[in-house]
């Protein structure tokens, strides 16, 4: 059987798609998602995923999300947005401030799931 | 071939500067999780506060590409009200909200990886992507199975709309079939008698 086809989350994501913390999150992960011209992407969902669970933030107004995370030298995250299609994933460098940036010359490396 | 839709597609004016143009590295992802979502089964009924509109049930399963059941799916969905509206701040159509109803609903799945939902038919409604553009009646589903890669987001349409051949977000995937498969079925015998409309909707996770 195919997989059922991706589509994007839209503008209207924050109705459905609450915000939570990875269970048990200590540290503070956290940054700005901008667009291809360096703008901040306000409709925006980071997920991070780790052993224990997961969980999500929104982005705000200037792009910045934050949410609570297990330690972890490394997070796997998921994010997706009014013109995102399909999430793309990347991955931080664990607790912190980490700018995502979806295009141009400061892009992100994003990887294929 | 992916059935899934390119981050790149100008007809959907907003992919243009949030699509990476670098071609994507490989990962080894996360294991299985298990995370015990606990729902209250009445997140399941969007209909309790009596909201105007044609009360419908969308019910399914969720499986993965071998057929099996996925258990212990958590399901989010989200829509318009009946007339075409969210209750979302952003949501600047002028169109009345229905005090009613809020447009959310979770559950997780059973054993065999059913699911069902009570709620009510969305409006159409227009957006600004180009002249004119209407985005077909359709309900926002968001599922997390037990891997990473079972996480899904995808929108449910419904059969007979004509406006799914002007929208670009349904057009944006490439198979026909695979396009096809995100329009529920009409389902007589998942009807309440007398009360509600029946769809049904399955959907497909990866391994």
């Amino acid at each position: 059987m195919n997989e059922t086809p991706s589509q994007t989350v839209g503008p209207f994501f924050a109705i459905g798609m609450a915000p939570r913390d990875v269970p048990g999150g200590t540290q503070t992960l956290a940054g700005r998602v901008l667009d291809g011209a360096g703008d901040p992407v306000p409709d925006a969902v980071v997920e991070a995923w780790q052993d224990d669970g997961w969980g999500r933030a929104h982005t705000g107004e200037d792009g910045r999300w934050a949410l609570r995370i297990a330690p972890a030298e490394q997070v796997v995250v998921s994010v997706f947005a009014r013109g995102l299609l399909n999430r793309v994933v990347t991955r931080l460098d664990g607790a912190g401030e980490h700018e995502i940036v979806l295009q141009g010359e400061r892009e992100s490396t994003f990887y294929a799931v | 071939m992916s059935v899934h839709p390119p981050l790149d597609w100008p007809d959907y004016r907003s992919t243009a500067l949030r699509h990476p143009k670098r071609p994507l590295s490989p990962l080894s992802v996360p294991g299985l999780i298990r995370v015990e979502e606990r729902v209250d089964p009445g997140e399941a009924d969007l209909t309790t506060g009596e909201p105007l509109g044609e009360r419908i049930i969308v019910h399914g399963r969720v499986v993965d590409t071998d057929g099996r059941a996925v258990p212990d799916t958590l399901i989010e969905l989200w829509q318009a009200n009946a007339a075409g509206r969210y209750r979302h701040a952003a949501d600047q159509h002028p169109a009345p909200l229905d005090p009613n109803f809020g447009g959310e609903g979770r559950a997780v799945t059973g054993a065999d990886g059913s699911f069902r939902f009570v709620t009510i038919k969305p409006g159409a409604y227009p957006w600004g992507n180009h002249h004119n553009a209407w985005r077909p009646q359709h309900i926002h589903f968001s599922l997390v199975g037990r891997a990473f890669t079972q996480r899904l987001v995808t929108q449910m349409y419904f059969p007979g709309d004509p406006l799914q051949e002007y929208d670009p977000i349904f057009n944006s995937v490439r198979d026909a079939a695979a396009r096809e498969s995100l329009i529920a079925r009409f389902d007589l015998d998942g009807t309440i008698a007398d009360r509600a409309l029946g769809y049904r909707f399955d959907m497909v996770l990866r391994r």
